[in-house]
């Protein structure tokens, strides 16, 4: 009996065809792959938005992974990762912590950085971090 | 006549072996320049240290998912840090380091200050770094 979920194989991915074209929101749980024309929001808070290569979205993307092949004119937001492949051609402004563009990947816009605010650090090297902060004027 | 025939096949059967010898060295030597560089990430780290090079303050995050890093490939990475002690916090230098899923790290770069970096109490820096694949 298996009692740990095996996530990998109960992930909702969903497919926007080539020759489908969707004005309007769309929000997702975990996966979805744009081959078609998107004109409107795409929201997903823990999802990875793909763009391919004959898709097209002129929409405001809010994502946690965008992946683009295609087209996409709009800005994204996306909080953990952005990935930008040859001949895809990015209009817009990004929002994310990590970047990644191929050599012929055409980007047109400002990157800046999203990332959740730390209010701990989970992982610390030191105990004592507070003594390795330097006080100044302490 | 026979000698010359005789010769010559000697001759064809040593060029067979030669070419034998010398092809799969080529191929190893192909093989070799061909071999993909391929970093697979999972996460990121970020290091920053005062100006005795001591670690100030370490953080890591996912990518949200492994993704693979090729060649032709650029990569930046942003790091926010928020000061929430009641200290200045004094930074000279910082390192961003790219890590495989089992934490083995793939890729060291970052930067250091000519001036330290103070940042206050309640107050956030981003830390970015860039590397080329």
């Amino acid at each position: 009996m298996k009692l740990v979920k095996d996530n990998a194989s109960e992930k909702n991915v969903g497919l926007l065809g080539k020759g489908v074209e969707v004005n309007g929101d769309i929000i997702f749980a975990d996966q979805l792959q744009v081959e078609g024309k998107v004109t409107g929001r795409m929201i997903s808070e823990n999802g990875t938005l793909i763009i391919g290569e004959t898709g097209r979205v002129d929409a405001q993307v809010e994502v946690n992974v965008c992946v683009i092949h295609g087209v996409v004119n709009g800005n994204v937001n996306a909080r953990s990762r952005v990935e930008i492949h040859k001949a895809s051609r990015v209009s817009g402004d990004l929002a994310t912590s990590v970047l990644v563009i191929e050599e012929g990947a055409v980007l047109n816009g400002a990157v800046g950085m999203n990332q959740a605010d730390i209010s701990l650090p989970k992982e610390i090297r030191y105990q004592d971090s507070d003594e390795k902060i330097k006080a100044k004027g302490a | 006549m026979r000698r010359w025939i005789e010769l010559s096949r000697k001759i064809m059967s040593l060029a067979t072996e030669l070419m034998s010898l010398i092809k799969p060295r080529r191929a190893d030597s192909n093989a070799k320049t061909q071999a993909p560089v391929t970093l697979r990430i999972a996460g990121y780290n970020l290091i920053l240290m005062d100006h005795d090079g001591q670690v100030v303050w370490t953080n890591e995050w996912d990518t949200g998912g492994i993704f693979d890093l090729r060649p032709h490939h650029s990569i930046s990475v942003f790091c926010k840090f928020t000061n929430h002690s009641s200290n200045e916090a004094e930074i000279s230098e910082y390192e961003i380091e790219l890590v495989a899923e089992d934490g083995l790290v793939l890729k060291r770069f970052g930067s250091s200050f000519g001036d330290s970096v103070i940042v206050m109490p309640g107050q956030s820096k981003v830390f970015s770094g860039q590397w080329r694949l």
